[in-house]
């Protein structure tokens, strides 16, 4: 049977304060838990990318017309299923925006262990020409970390907002 | 006009920072994982760059970090070409990594594979 004990989750605005209480929090957390430090340090990694992804995404959106405050919060769930950690988090997007989303994620889907590596080196060597390019590498370093492929679902709230949900399982 | 060594604590977030200018030694090491990287490491870079029209004789950067976010990663790739204008002297880019910590090991590789200087990896006791 299915076993899963939630360790932490929130629902809310996400604000930079509300990233950093929720990184010392998880940490504290974990080092309660009897886990190997190898463990601990992958998932926490993860879950900086994943907040700070969210964050960078909403801050973005914010920008945007037609993009109301309540639709700025975000929800995350940390929890362990079967000795197995899973992080879900979900958040409000621009619908225009899930194409070029939903492509990249499968394009991540899409590679192995090596071709994730080639992927990330030549996102990272162009981040580097650029300083404003962000060339999606939280997403390969999530996906690269976790071992696992990126589970994610894109639901229609209106005609304007979605919502994209990702779950991540850690091996 | 000279440079003075730099020295930054470090916090949750963000890793100590040591720079002498004279020795040519430069450390980074800790954590991080700062959301807006950029901030942190651009005066980090602009002190480089500065410092890569006077160089010391002989350069060695030692970096060590227990938690590395990709938003950190961009502002490094950053931080190391800007030793690449220094031509006719000894650059030496150190990356260390604790025993068993392989991902901070493939974040190495990584950059390694990209950085043109010489890039030494090297696994060493913990922080």
């Amino acid at each position: 049977m299915e076993e899963e004990n939630v360790i932490l989750s929130f629902k809310g605005i996400i604000t930079a304060d509300l990233l950093t209480s929720v990184l010392h929090l998880m940490e504290a957390k974990m080092e309660k838990m009897d886990e190997a430090p190898r463990t601990r340090k992958r998932v926490f990694s993860i879950l900086v990318e994943c907040l700070q992804n969210i964050y960078h995404h909403l801050d973005d959106n914010a920008t945007e017309v037609d993009f109301e405050a309540h639709n700025r919060s975000a929800v995350v769930l940390i929890s362990k299923v079967n000795n197995q950690f899973l992080i879900r988090t979900g958040n409000c997007i621009n619908i225009p925006k899930i194409m070029d989303l939903k492509e990249r994620l499968d394009m991540i889907n899409s590679l192995d262990k090596d071709g994730l590596r080639e992927m990330y080196q030549t996102s990272l060597s162009e981040a580097a020409m650029s300083p404003k390019a962000t060339a999606g590498l939280g997403m390969i370093d999530i996906a690269r970390k976790s071992g696992n492929k990126l589970d994610y679902e894109f639901l229609e709230i209106d005609s304007k907002i979605g919502f994209f949900c990702l779950n991540i399982l850690i091996d | 006009m000279s440079l003075s060594a730099l020295h930054i604590s470090p916090t949750a977030f963000t890793p100590e920072v040591k720079f002498d200018p004279v020795a040519g030694k430069f450390e980074i090491k800790g954590r991080s994982i700062p959301e807006n990287a950029h901030e942190f490491y651009n005066p980090l870079i602009d002190w480089v760059k500065r410092y890569s029209e006077n160089p010391a004789d002989s350069t060695s950067v030692d970096v060590y970090f227990e938690y590395l976010n990709t938003s950190s990663s961009k502002s490094l790739m950053h931080f190391f070409n800007a030793f690449g204008t220094i031509s006719g002297k000894d650059v030496n880019i150190n990356w260390l990594h604790e025993k068993e910590d392989e991902a901070m090991k493939e974040a190495g590789e990584d950059f390694n594979t990209i950085v043109n200087l010489p890039f030494n990896i090297l696994e060493t006791d913990t922080i």
